[in-house]
């Protein structure tokens, strides 16, 4: 967790941290001030040669633009999704979402962003309590795709735990295949949804299969 | 040791590869003796597990073959900042071959000329995407 005055450098100790100790998966609910593209070798590192799956916030600029690093090819970008009356599922109007074009083998070929998208407006965080008017300290409901990320990145941690053996392609690609996407498979993965609502079970029974 | 002119016409070639247009339009706004924190990449082999995930023994074979190829690249990264009124600010690189450093926009581009750098990212900051 990074909270206040943190920069690339205490974010890449505290990545070479968590792998050291065994991490499978590393959760980025953050964003830099500027865009970094190279930061995606970072993101390969962990992937290739670690075999750790980096889930990161795509950010919260609506509909057109992508936070950078969940901008990258080789993050497992995390949109937000809102909860609305009657229990409709809607995409929170802040979740950021585009498709870019990276230099690779294929001319001109899109990467769509994000993802997936999981739950990411009031929910209850984790981040350190701030003092109220009352004097007692408090968590708080948040919003943000900082708050969607960490859905994701337990539900990988538990399909890990139940395929140990699975690699991280695997997980990305039974999170994304079994997704719902309220329009349908055929309309994924587009820059709102990205491949849609994550589904545990349906991704867990998946990679049974 | 080095040859500054060679070393400079190099980094120029190296840019598009090593270091991102932003931080290049950042450094070039630098005063020649302002001085920038900066992480370095450096070169660690090719891909160990492709994907696969590895017992924890495996892990940390992993994690000191990484920092053994990177840190072996310490002395001229050394030598360079040196030229450049520069400092190492890790002993060592992490388990991701990274290193902090500080030092000046030629002293950046220097560094991106040497064989063992794959990429300089900036030391920029980082904040949590929430809001209340």
């Amino acid at each position: 967790m990074l909270v206040g005055g943190a920069t690339v450098q205490t974010l890449l100790e505290g990545i070479s941290w968590a792998v050291e100790r065994g991490a499978d998966i590393i959760n980025m609910s953050l964003g830099f001030t500027y865009y970094e593209p190279l930061f995606a070798q970072v993101l390969d590192i962990l992937v290739d040669q670690y075999g750790v799956l980096p889930v990161v916030a795509i950010g919260n600029e609506n509909h057109g633009n992508c936070s950078s690093p969940g901008s990258a090819a080789s993050a497992f970008s995390v949109g937000a999704a809102e909860k609305m009356p009657g229990n409709k599922l809607e995409i929170a109007f802040f979740s950021s979402g585009a498709s870019l074009v990276f230099p690779g083998e294929e001319p001109n070929a899109l990467v769509t962003k994000p993802d997936v998208v999981a739950p990411g407006v009031q929910v209850f965080s984790c981040i350190p309590p701030e003092k109220r008017p009352t004097g007692i300290y408090e968590y708080s409901y948040m919003d943000g795709t900082s708050m969607a990320a960490p859905h994701v990145s337990g539900v990988a941690a538990l399909l890990m735990a139940a395929y140990p053996e699975a690699p991280v392609s695997s997980i990305a690609q039974a999170l994304k295949e079994t997704a719902h996407h309220p329009k349908g498979t055929e309309r994924r993965p587009d820059n709102r949804w990205g491949y849609g609502m994550i589904r545990p079970m349906e991704a867990l029974k998946s990679l049974a299969s | 040791m080095y040859n500054l002119e060679i070393m400079q016409r190099t980094a120029k070639t190296a840019l598009p590869a090593k270091i991102s247009a932003e931080f290049t339009a950042r450094l070039d706004r630098l005063q020649p003796d302002q001085k920038v924190r900066a992480i370095v990449m450096l070169d660690v082999g090719t891909a160990r597990t492709a994907g696969g995930r590895r017992a924890r023994g495996e892990r940390a074979e992993t994690v000191t073959a990484i920092r053994e190829t990177a840190d072996a690249a310490l002395p001229d990264l050394d030598g360079m900042l040196q030229r450049f009124a520069g400092r190492r600010l890790a002993a060592h690189a992490d388990a991701l071959g990274c290193v902090p450093v500080e030092t000046t926009a030629r002293g950046i581009l220097a560094l991106a000329a040497l064989d063992h750098v794959r990429a300089i990212l900036e030391d920029q900051p980082v904040s949590a995407l929430t809001s209340r």
